[in-house]
């Protein structure tokens, strides 16, 4: 079965400041996309957050740049920003929804896009990543890590289906312009161009044995698009694993290093990507809440949180940072966040 | 070009050299045409596997 899963991300509104989203903005999009569950457009869908951004994760069968499926988001932010962000104030109530009207497709109006069809195979676990108060190229190095770095991913070396590397789409969100390169054997290309992550962004990753696709992160740049600062791209981004690709604890495994990433207060500073546990999960109601943004309107974090796809049914989810295993990253991002406080940076 | 500072400000870097043989394809194309490109590259990094071309995988 062909299944196609999008996360269309958008910040309509914080709670208060930057820090977190409103728990009515959830439980609203969440009832709206039950309605679109029963009526037959989406299979099954996921409400969540990370700081001031909500995610809609949906399945369906309708594949990419679907204009009833990114309708349906942009109605769905549109909705919840009229209904119950500017009534009751959020900051910034609608600061992601860019332009007024919906054309088709949801790029280039605002909110973040990581789209992926692929065959389901007979298991099919996925990562969802979601990160605020950063930019989408905050995912370069945990990504190149994962897919390029043996010393990450042992799978690299061991697996006969990894074992020849896998393949990167960059994109260079300046000049509009797409590069195709090979691990390992052109990684120190890889790595000239990743290190400028807020102009070259790692989109699409292809295991090269039969050019599956492994990962998708969302790549709209929100002040190219308005042409002037309205925020950060707060990124979300999404990873097939196991069976051929790399095991989940090897994807989880690039994130135990808080890395520093740009971003964090008025998206003007360089932190440390903190890995972050989710507040709570309602399975019932398909919601989950995620970390708050305080210390510095931040610092950075990123959730991960867990899916077996089965028939475009999301089972799970599971909080993939819950582990007292990231504890010690948590510890580290927060030196870091005090070493670089102390400076006023 | 990559940097972090502009080059002008850099006291020696040679990268610009090393990505200019890279060859980008607009995105527009590229996503019109993506399963293509990603097989084209494919079959040129078999051939050289087989010693038919020579260059990088990429090129």
């Amino acid at each position: 079965m062909k299944v196609t899963v999008s996360i269309i991300k958008a910040d309509i509104g914080g709670l208060p400041g930057h820090a977190w989203v409103h728990p009515k903005i959830l439980e609203f999009a969440a009832e709206r996309l039950r309605e679109e569950q029963k009526r037959g457009l989406i299979i099954d869908y996921f409400v969540y957050n990370a700081g001031d951004d909500m995610s809609l994760l949906m399945t369906h069968t309708k594949g990419e740049n679907n204009p009833d499926i990114h309708g349906l988001a942009w109605s769905i932010f549109k909705e919840a920003t009229e209904n119950i962000a500017k009534k009751v104030k959020l900051y910034g109530a609608g600061q992601d929804l860019l332009k007024d009207t919906f054309s088709g497709n949801i790029r280039g109006l605002g909110p973040q896009v990581a789209e992926m069809e692929f065959e389901e195979r007979p298991s099919e676990p996925l990562v969802v990543f979601a990160a605020d108060k950063t930019e989408p190229g905050a995912f370069n190095l945990p990504f190149y890590r994962i897919f390029a770095d043996p010393f990450n991913t042992a799978g690299l070396v061991i697996d006969p289906s990894m074992h020849q590397g896998f393949r990167f789409e960059i994109l260079d969100v300046y000049e509009g312009k797409v590069y195709l390169l090979d691990a390992p054997e052109n990684s120190y290309d890889i790595l000239g161009l990743i290190g400028t992550p807020g102009r070259y962004i790692i989109r699409r990753i292809y295991r090269r044995s039969d050019l599956t696709q492994a990962s998708v992160t969302s790549v709209e740049r929100l002040n190219l698009i308005a042409g002037r600062y309205v925020g950060k791209d707060d990124p979300v981004a999404m990873v097939r694993a196991q069976h051929g690709l790399p095991a989940v604890g090897e994807i989880l495994e690039a994130f135990a290093y808080p890395h520093l990433v740009e971003g964090w207060m008025r998206g003007s500073h360089v932190g440390p990507l903190m890995p972050a546990k989710m507040i709570s999960i309602d399975m019932e109601k398909r919601i989950a809440l995620g970390p708050k943004m305080t210390r510095f309107d931040g610092p950075p974090k990123v959730i991960a949180l867990g899916f077996q796809l089965h028939d475009g049914y999301l089972e799970g989810p599971v909080d993939l940072f819950d582990d007292p295993a990231f504890d010690y990253s948590r510890q580290l991002a927060a030196q870091i966040t005090d070493y670089i406080r102390r400076m006023g940076q | 070009m990559p940097h972090r500072l502009p080059p002008e400000e850099m006291e020696y870097t040679t990268l610009p050299q090393i990505l200019s043989k890279l060859k980008p394809i607009p995105v527009d194309e590229y996503e019109k045409n993506r399963l293509q490109y990603i097989q084209f590259l494919t079959s040129q990094a078999s051939q050289q596997t087989t010693g038919q071309t020579t260059g990088s995988g990429h090129d």
